[in-house]
């Protein structure tokens, strides 16, 4: 079975036919190449393919399409605005929380919802938080402390 | 990437819709809440022809807090209870277990209702409704129902709903008096990870004699077929004063009624010595609390 849905996605509102168990992170890799939301686990343990879904970090591996009909998404495509780079993006680089990458669009992308809906947690807390996004290369130290700039510099939405 | 999963979605248009088809259809279907089991589930094998999309049912989202009375709705999020402001001044031990569920990606969709009505015996919303004497509202093609959450886990998986029957709701109202609770969850990480036993403990002191239980409710999850409550052990403590003997006897004695299994993660001894161990910690961080540091000893 397919269906017709309509969601905004990164702000502009798709049309797009999705089966019914086709899941969001495939619909975005797949149809809308929008590959930056990588596929890890898809057992929601890893958050390598975390978007925001009307706002909130989700496992878009545990979300099937046909139930984003008439809601939003924000992938790491559509978290810079106006062609200026985000905030958290910067404070990864200017940290060096990133080895070979594969995490990080998820790792942005859960810290933009940390962020924009549970600001000024301490760095425990926001460790706590982030306990769904895993990296195999290098750590967590330098992603807390981009995430801790982030939210005292406090321009993240 | 190709999934395995293979379903049918239905997706009705409205509650009346969902209940008829999951009757219908009876064992070929199952309610889809926030999938964060049923989907990883699906795809490792386990199969299910239909699922019958309950997202945006009106009925299954009442939600008050703040109030006497709590009410939260089946579909309410796990990450709704874990942030409550309401909740976690009047009763923090419910946010402090959602705030353990999965990650907060997982909280963000998982549901409360889905949490109860997949009767895993670890679950980790159980214990501290269980402890504050929740109630299930349930709705179906023969009406609602309303039973104590204690009756409505009947087995591993396994719960009290009918045929086309779904949780609507559970309720509590606000303990009254001088009382204090605690939610432990014992698991080898910090985070992401299922327990290996959950234990919540309430305790109300007398409002005048400092020392003297009024009520207690113990509770614990993966320490038997089902998430429990110990009436025994709990009356044993009723009316009696607070000693740290009396607190290591009912510990001891719940850590004797549960019937836990040996898996990978424990074995049942270990589970057993560990429901002990954390109803102790718990009856006494209470009372600790309660009674202020220069009366626990």
């Amino acid at each position: 079975m397919t269906k017709v849905i309509q969601v905004k996605i990164n702000g502009s509102l798709q049309q797009l036919t999705v089966g019914d168990t086709d899941t969001l992170l495939t619909v975005l890799r797949e149809q809308l190449l929008l590959t930056g939301t990588k596929h890890g686990c898809g057992h929601g343990d890893c958050g390598a393919c975390t978007v925001l879904l009307d706002g909130k970090a989700v496992d878009s591996c545990l979300v099937l399409a046909a139930r984003t009909d008439g809601h939003e998404v924000t992938t790491i495509e559509g978290l810079a605005k106006e062609g200026a780079s985000h905030p958290l993006v910067d404070a990864f680089v200017r940290h060096g929380a990133v080895q070979c990458g594969y995490c990080t669009p998820g790792m942005i992308m859960s810290a933009a919802d940390l962020l924009n809906n549970h600001p000024g947690l301490d760095e425990q807390a926001i460790r706590r938080q982030m306990a769904g996004n895993l990296c195999r290369c290098t750590g967590y130290e330098k992603v807390a402390e981009a995430i801790l700039a982030a939210d005292q510099a406090g321009e993240t939405s | 990437v190709k999934d395995l999963m293979d379903f049918k979605l239905w997706q009705p248009s409205g509650i009346e819709e969902a209940m008829s088809w999951l009757a219908e259809m009876e064992h070929r279907a199952l309610p889809l809440a926030g999938g964060t089991d049923l989907l990883v589930k699906l795809r490792s094998g386990f199969s299910c022809p239909n699922l019958v999309d309950l997202q945006g049912l009106e009925e299954l989202q009442p939600y008050r807090t703040g109030g006497e009375e709590t009410v939260i709705g089946s579909l309410c999020l796990v990450s709704t209870v874990e942030w409550d402001a309401a909740l976690r001044s009047s009763v923090p031990c419910l946010p402090h277990a959602a705030g353990q569920l999965g990650s907060r990606q997982v909280r963000n969709l998982a549901t409360v209702g889905g949490n109860l009505c997949n009767a895993s015996p670890s679950a980790e919303l159980a214990p501290p409704l269980l402890a504050l004497d929740a109630v299930a509202e349930t709705t179906g093609p023969g009406g609602c129902r309303s039973l104590p959450l204690a009756q409505f886990f009947t087995g591993p998986g396994k719960t009290a709903l009918g045929r086309g029957e779904l949780l609507k709701s559970v309720r509590f109202r606000r303990p009254q008096g001088r009382w204090a609770a605690r939610y432990y969850k014992l698991s080898p990480r910090k985070a992401m990870d299922i327990a290996v036993v959950n234990v919540c403990v309430r305790l109300t002191l007398d409002d005048k004699d400092p020392e003297l239980i009024r009520d207690a409710a113990i509770s614990a999850g993966a320490a038997a077929p089902t998430p429990l409550r110990f009436p025994a052990e709990e009356e044993a403590l009723r009316g009696r004063r607070f000693t740290p003997e009396l607190a290591e006897r009912a510990a001891r004695a719940c850590g004797e009624a549960v019937r836990p299994i040996d898996d990978l993660r424990a074995s049942a001894a270990y589970r057993k010595e560990m429901v002990r161990v954390l109803v102790r910690r718990g009856l006494a961080e209470c009372y600790e609390q309660l009674y202020g540091r220069e009366g626990a000893q």
